[in-house]
């Protein structure tokens, strides 16, 4: 219905503005109208009143035509600030107005071409009387997903013309999706290990010999651990939510950094990683959580050397950018697709599920990192390519005060 | 021609200049889907890009005929008979990158379940990408009318081919280590031609962008050009498979 009513003042709108585009005319026609060439002093008393009451009623029109133009503007405008994309044919097909996002579209060269091609497809069926909805997905950079709507616009009976509108729906798909697969990965971590732990005492309790109840309750600690750490995790999560603002501490990051490599040492140590600090030596201390600082960048450091090969190498490096401290975390191990990247710092999401068993983590890591990183008034970024590696920088504010 | 004739004409060209960047977009698309599909092992999507590869089709066939109808009723000459011309060949490789896309599909369906090692995968991406950048520029070129932007497409798609010899080199070196079979390792081979393709076809697009510009045939120029051209190639490229066709049912590309 609204969108009827703001086709319909559309509609009115164009026709004003065409009013609006022939003044020249209309002047034309009024001057000829007032013959003030004849209007001299001598001239009948009754034709000065008709020409005096012409020349009135001409400002008079002036003046609503003056006022149509700005009211047709301003429509205009309106229209153009909308975000959803407008466009109104004729009963011919021809198009008689559209705003500036519709535009975008019609005009376009590449993806968008596809929704403009939509448009105009939508717009023929609706001319016929239909009213249809369809969605259109651009798998070109950069990805979006649109709902292209449209709908006769019709009076007593009979149709003038059709309307169309385009809504960008990608952040509701994104959200759609991130809501879907989150309720599948969180029943994929917990139920897994809690499968894998019934199986395994059932075997227990059915004639196991020693040496088989030995091999079962290795086993069965390996999933309980799995399962605290889910738990540790997602408590360290509900933390952070609730902790924003609360920590206040003198924060030195090279010390964090140090500490953060110093626990991931052994484990590097042990799958032939090498881990070198470097960048900076005396940053400025910034104002935060302890705590929390060194827990995002060994978590950035355990990933970085969970997914490299043996032999690779992690650089992290701590450097001053204006007002800012980057703390980067740089591997050469698989990468991230890039269609993936965007989805990485979700909770429980993984790139490749088989192969998170054997790497083992909770799916909660990055989450976490970006959390913190949040809390501290800062943000987390990532720059990947396949098979080359990855690099994650968290960037702090050096102001920050928490 | 009248002036009446001539209006309809040029909307005409114009209606059929909007079709073909309606097909240029659907070819890019093709291609961006084909390449999550490989990269994903997702054969539904695959099969779908095939299924969808008809749209594609039949597309170009209404460019094609409208420009035939447009050839027999009004006779045009000069520019304009040239850009008609262009519209049908442009339409037909931009058809053929469809094709390109739907190989792509077949080739992951062929391959299935081996698995793509990381580098490959990148690798992949990265040629996907640059397929795209290449049919968009030669868009760009297309709708400007811009013969410089068209000339320079022949260099820019230099990115393209060594990616495709990169990759080459790469899929030797996981074959040698027997990470990869021989059928996917022989896959992979395939569809890294099929990206290198889809650039070949864009700079076809260009130039004959250019002839509708300015009416040169940067393709005879091409053919003289040829066999020292071919040489070059082949002494780049690392020893081993380096030309092999398409099998089975793939159309020629």
């Amino acid at each position: 219905m609204t969108t009827l009513i703001v086709a319909v003042l559309l509609v009115v709108g164009g026709a004003v503005v065409g009013i609006a585009l022939d003044r020249v005319r209309l002047r034309r026609w009024l001057r000829r109208l007032s013959p003030l060439g004849r209007s001299g002093p001598d001239a009948p008393r009754s034709a000065r009143g008709f020409i005096e009451a012409a020349q009135r009623r001409g400002d008079l029109a002036e003046a609503g035509l003056v006022s149509a133009e700005t009211a047709a503007r301003r429509l205009e405008a309106s229209l153009d600030g909308l975000q959803s994309g407008l466009v109104v044919c004729d009963r011919s097909g021809s198009v008689v107005a559209q705003n500036a996002a519709a535009k975008q579209f019609l005009m376009a060269r590449h993806g968008e071409a596809l929704v403009g091609r939509e448009i105009k497809e939508l717009l023929e069926r609706a001319r016929a009387g239909e009213r249809v909805t369809t969605t259109v997905q651009l798998h070109t950079e950069p990805r979006r997903s649109y709902e292209v709507e449209a709908g006769p616009i019709e009076r007593d009976s009979e149709t003038l013309g059709a309307v169309a509108l385009v809504y960008d729906i990608t952040e509701h798909h994104r959200i759609d999706s991130v809501r879907r697969d989150f309720v599948a990965n969180v029943s994929h971590e917990l139920k897994t290990p809690i499968g894998a732990l019934s199986l395994l005492a059932d075997s227990l309790a059915t004639d196991a010999t020693p040496e088989v109840a030995a091999r079962l309750s290795a086993r069965m600690q390996i999933e309980i651990r799995r399962v605290a750490d889910t738990i540790d995790d997602l408590l360290t999560l509900a933390m952070l939510e609730d902790e924003s603002g609360r920590s206040d501490e003198q924060v030195d990051i090279g010390a964090v950094v140090a500490a953060a490599a110093d626990r991931i040492s052994q484990p590097a140590e042990q799958r032939d990683i090498k881990v070198i600090v470097s960048g900076d030596q005396d940053v400025s201390p910034i104002r935060g959580a302890r705590r929390q600082l060194e827990s995002a960048v060994f978590n950035l450091l355990d990933n970085a050397v969970k997914f490299s090969e043996p032999g690779g190498r992690v650089d992290v490096v701590v450097e001053t950018h204006d007002r800012d401290l980057k703390v980067s975390v740089a591997d050469d191990g698989i990468g991230i697709p890039s269609s993936e990247q965007s989805r990485i710092f979700e909770r429980f999401y993984r790139v490749d599920r088989a192969r998170s068993r054997n790497t083992g983590g909770t799916g909660l890591g990055l989450s976490i990192v970006r959390h913190v990183a949040l809390n501290h008034g800062g943000d987390v970024n990532v720059t990947s390519r396949e098979g080359y590696g990855s690099q994650f920088t968290i960037t702090l504010p050096i102001d920050s005060a928490v | 021609m009248s002036e009446q004739t001539r209006k309809s004409f040029h909307a005409e060209i114009d209606e059929i200049s909007d079709l073909i960047v309606q097909l240029a977009a659907r070819a890019g698309d093709a291609v961006a889907r084909a390449t999550e599909a490989l990269l994903r092992y997702d054969l539904m999507e695959a099969q779908q890009i095939i299924d969808d590869d008809d749209a594609i089709d039949v597309a170009a066939l209404e460019v094609e005929e409208r420009c035939q109808s447009l050839l027999a009723l009004q006779q045009p000459m000069a520019g304009d008979l040239r850009q008609i011309l262009a519209a049908m060949w442009i339409t037909a490789e931009l058809e053929r990158t469809g094709g390109l896309a739907c190989n792509i599909c077949k080739g992951a369906r062929r391959m299935f379940p081996a698995e793509l090692p990381p580098k490959l995968r990148g690798l992949i991406s990265e040629m996907s990408e640059e397929a795209i950048r290449l049919i968009r520029l030669s868009v760009d070129s297309y709708s400007e009318r811009d013969a410089g932007l068209a000339s320079a497409l022949d260099d820019i798609d230099d990115r393209l081919d060594s990616l495709h010899r990169v990759f080459v080199r790469n899929l030797l070196e996981v074959s040698r280590s027997k990470d990869l079979d021989v059928q996917p390792a022989m896959q992979l081979a395939l569809i890294a031609r099929y990206y290198e393709r889809i650039g070949d076809h864009a700079v076809n697009v260009s130039d004959r962008v250019r002839y509708m510009v300015s009416g040169v045939m940067p393709w005879r120029d091409k053919m003289t050009r040829h066999p020292t051209r071919e040489e070059s190639v082949v002494q780049d490229l690392p020893p081993g498979p380096a030309e092999m066709s398409p099998n089975g049912e793939d159309k020629a590309d």
